[in-house]
């Protein structure tokens, strides 16, 4: 299984005929018809969505809709069961330390966020419902919701979005990248339904920080304690046992009137797979979120349940240290990016499951720059480079771990694809995930390694990845003139100017970078025919899961 | 035949009378043993502890995930007390949990909760494995009797052979295969039971005995297994000795021997089989509880090491390994019983 991505715009017949025939028990007629009996209509390939991504997930001609169709009104009533791989007992509620597609969950079905992410990437208004700077966008004011309550009927104001952001403060909040350029105390309340931000540089896109779910999420003036959380969100929490279950009940006073559907909901940690979907089939659940790809494909053609296939946000990728021999010099990184075969990649780590990316992350996000033409394998132009760069037997060691998303898998790959292309010093050391991802960020610091990002907006990619200094410099990336431009970029008020800086960013990463940003992933879940209000076209989340649009949620009869 | 023909134990020469209660062989033993279960349990607790600490990660690291930067966690660890020298800490928990006191839950305290007792948060999964293990236990005993005796008295004939064949295809069958299989008998095919045993926290297993069905079967089909070719054995070998076919020459009833000379002498090594059955199966059967979602002590062992709860962790383990070392003593009390000679050599 492939994107249309491999097929309508790689436009390399040998590359996608290779992906087709990868061994895949899916045949085109078995497609097709669990196409038809999922309900889902057939679409052309090479649809592209607003933000220029593919609409669908092509195989063989049949396609299907990225998100799922759009889904029916949910009807008031009953109790939505849902089962997810959980965290063991470091699940939580609160949005501070929440580093899971569970606990992300968890926090939007209680609290809410001052923007959610709609369809395509695209912001809407949450708790804020307005934004104005002033001419040089130094200073923000943000207008909140009126008439919010919190769960214990407390009214929802400035005072409560100025203390999320003191607490967005604290480095140790998973969060804090968004207030970086905050002079916090100088924060005012202007009324209870305004707030005053001035910034130390400007930011023309400031509420573009505040989708990504760290930062989004409005805690109550004085929350400290997330073991019996209060919000503002469609769900109150009735009873929560880490690792096992969360129940919750309706917020009948909840601001987007009629939602939530369901008068209750019942949340499961089920980290086995096939429980989880043994759970789904046997009607013990309503909803199993993220099946594993396997699963998936087997399960496209079942009349049991319905399969949303939707962007992850999950962005997967090599990255090369740019300080140092034998990726010091810009041609071996330019070889590598020739080497690696994007589209075998996601056949044989994501059973098909991704789209392909082009060495810069951020496909439908706004400012990703989607007119550079797409890397694709040239093993020829990678020797030559490799050979003016005195490289020709490059010997280098690709550390990883398996951390899921087909990270293990994918390395394994590349390094096989490297030798078959004739680097036989090219090796793989898998370390253990908790020593890889350690606290001395120990994946930052390697020559030659691999990760994984799931990003919010292009700047919270660029301020921890590759502006000097940046938290996360796995390719120690450092430029003055690059640091320059982001603060262009992110400060231009002219969206032509800021897309005009933007570019110039990313084809600095593109030619030059540390970075082999090759897939999207894709996540899958599982529905019961019974429920409605989950997916649509574009729905995806800029976390490795799929939707967590919980307020829509609910069941058709 | 007389009971001076008896070929067991109280045919032997009677060891002299103890001089006191403190002499009494079998409380000699049992202190010995509790005292040899005492040091065990201190040699464990140094492993547990030990293996606990060298988890890679930390709760820190586990809660503020993949991108946590080293001074949000040299401050939670810091809160742990993790930053404190590996023995300090060691003396401290063993002194508390000596105390009964198991400690707080390390991922709890490094969220920010002020306390997060252990014992609280282990209690439901602990009650809910040990009615699995136990219901197991009560239909493992009496069928692994039946079948291996039987087995064992129709040696070389064909429910020998029907016996030995299942029981062998039991055996290379590991547990999540056992459990896929009655999955797909029991649900797939026709819809009998759930084939995910789902309960809220702190509701009894045994308020929803259908869900019991399938875990109970697998952790069945896997220990009866061992039990019943080596109760099997134990009768074949009793069955040879001298004792039992002079029994059998004087003319006493099949059944008599069977009783009082076969089924006693078998069963002595029966019981360790049986101990080490009941402490795997109290033990956590990890592999069973995940593939039902069973909310046993095994899967929250999985669910603690997974979060890196160093504390639970430890607590968890220490609990098991008191558990492993109760049954030890108390199978070999009970093959003392079984098997009087065994008391007077003490």
């Amino acid at each position: 299984m492939t994107s249309d991505d491999d097929i309508g715009r790689a436009g390399n017949p040998g590359e996608a005929g290779r992906v087709e025939d990868g061994g895949d028990a899916l045949t085109r007629r078995r497609f097709i018809r669990g196409v038809g009996a999922a309900g889902l209509g057939l679409a052309a390939p090479k649809l592209l969505d607003l933000r220029g991504r593919p609409t669908h997930l092509v195989r063989g001609g049949a396609s299907l809709p990225l998100g799922g169709p759009t889904p029916r009104t949910p009807k008031k009533g009953g109790t939505l069961r849902i089962g997810y791989v959980g965290n063991g007992t470091s699940e939580t509620y609160n949005p501070a330390v929440a580093n899971t597609p569970i606990d992300s969950l968890h926090g939007y079905l209680v609290f809410d966020p001052l923007m959610r992410v709609g369809p395509y990437h695209q912001l809407e208004p949450g708790l804020a419902v307005g934004w104005q700077s002033n001419k040089d966008a130094t200073v923000w004011e943000i207008r909140l919701r009126s008439g919010v309550h919190w769960h214990d009927g407390k009214p929802f104001t400035a005072d409560d979005v100025i203390y999320t952001f003191h607490t967005l403060g604290n480095p140790a909040n998973l969060g804090h990248s968004a207030v970086t350029q905050f002079r916090m105390n100088d924060i005012k309340k202007l009324s209870d339904t305004l707030v005053q931000v001035p910034l130390n540089s400007p930011n023309a896109d400031l509420s573009s920080i505040f989708g990504y779910f760290n930062a989004a999420i409005v805690v109550q003036n004085g929350a400290k304690n997330f073991t019996k959380p209060i919000g503002t969100g469609c769900y109150k929490l009735e009873s929560f046992t880490p690792g096992k279950q969360s129940v919750l009940t309706a917020n009948r006073d909840y601001w987007d009137s009629p939602k939530p559907y369901p008068d209750g909901l019942v949340l499961l940690s089920i980290d086995d797979d096939s429980a989880r979907l043994n759970a789904l089939e046997s009607g013990q659940i309503d909803i199993c979120g993220t099946m594993n790809y396997a699963q998936a494909k087997a399960g496209i053609p079942s009349s049991n349940y319905d399969i949303i296939v939707g962007y992850a946000g999950a962005q997967e990728n090599f990255n090369m240290r740019v300080d140092q021999a034998p990726f010091k010099d810009v041609r071996v990184r330019q070889a590598m990016k020739l080497l690696i075969n994007r589209p075998g990649m996601i056949e044989a780590a994501l059973d098909g499951f991704g789209s392909v990316l082009n060495d810069i992350p951020g496909p439908g996000f706004p400012h990703y720059d989607s007119s550079l033409p797409q890397h694709r394998q040239d093993i020829a132009q990678a020797k030559s480079l490799l050979k003016q760069a005195g490289q020709s037997d490059l010997r280098i060691q690709l550390q990883t771990c398996d951390a899921g998303l087909g990270q293990l898998q994918a390395a394994e790959v590349f390094v096989q694809q490297l030798n078959q292309a004739g680097l036989k010093g090219v090796t793989l050391k898998v370390q253990d995930v908790a020593a890889y991802y350690n606290p001395a960020l120990l994946f930052t610091k390697m020559t030659f390694a691999q990760n994984i990002w799931a990003i919010g907006s292009l700047a919270s990619f660029y301020s921890q990845a590759l502006v000097t200094g940046a938290a996360l410099d796995e390719t120690h990336w450092s430029s003055t003139s690059f640091d320059q431009l982001y603060k262009k970029a992110i400060g231009a008020t002219s969206p032509q100017l800021a897309q005009q800086y933007w570019n110039q960013l990313q084809a600095i990463q593109y030619n030059q970078g540390g970075y082999i940003f090759w897939s999207e992933v894709h996540n899958v879940d599982g529905l019961s025919k019974n429920v409605a209000g989950f997916g649509g076209p574009g729905v995806g989340w800029a976390y490795p899961t799929g939707d967590q649009r919980v307020w829509d949620w609910g069941l058709a009869t | 035949m007389t009971e001076t023909a008896q070929p067991d134990a109280s045919a032997l020469p009677q060891a002299p009378a103890p001089a006191g209660r403190a002499s009494h062989p079998l409380r000699r033993f049992l202190a010995r043993r509790l005292a040899q279960g005492f040091l065990t349990l201190v040699v464990a607790s140094i492993v547990v502890f030990l293996a606990a600490s060298a988890i890679p990660g930390s709760p820190a690291s586990a809660i503020l995930g993949r991108n946590a930067n080293p001074q949000a966690v040299a401050e939670i660890n810091h809160r742990l007390g993790f930053d404190k020298p590996l023995e300090v800490r060691y003396v401290n928990w063993l002194g508390d949990a000596l105390q009964g006191n198991l400690g707080n839950s390390a991922v709890d305290i490094a969220q920010g909760a002020s306390s997060a007792p252990i014992w609280p948060i282990i209690r439901s999964p602990l009650a809910d494995s040990a009615t699995l293990a136990l219901i197991t236990v009560l239909l493992l005993i009496p069928i692994s009797l039946l079948l291996g005796v039987w087995a064992g008295l129709r040696a070389g004939r064909w429910q020998d052979h029907v016996i030995s064949t299942i029981t062998l295809a039991l055996i290379s069958m590991p547990e999540f295969v056992i459990g896929s299989l009655l999955i797909a008998i029991l649900f797939v095919a026709t819809n009998l039971l759930p084939p995910v045993s789902l309960i809220s926290p702190g509701v009894f297993p045994l308020a929803h005995p259908k869900i019991l069905v399938m875990p109970v079967l697998t952790l069945l089909a896997v220990s009866v297994a061992w039990t019943v070719r080596l109760v099997r054995v134990g009768t074949i070998e009793v069955l040879q000795t001298d004792y039992v076919q002079m029994a059998r020459l004087h003319g006493i009833r099949e059944r008599k021997v069977l009783r009082r000379y076969v089924l006693r002498n078998a069963l002595a090594p029966s019981v360790q089989i049986f101990a080490l059955s009941i402490q795997y199966l109290f033990g956590g059967v990890i592999i069973t509880e995940t593939v039902f979602n069973y909310p046993g002590i095994g899967a929250q062992l999985v669910a603690t090491v997974q979060a890196h709860d160093n504390t639970e962790v430890q607590a968890i383990a220490l609990i098991l390994a008191t558990v492993y070392i109760l049954i030890n003593i108390l199978a070999d009390l009970l093959v003392m019983f079984l098997v009087p000679k065994l008391r007077t050599q003490q």
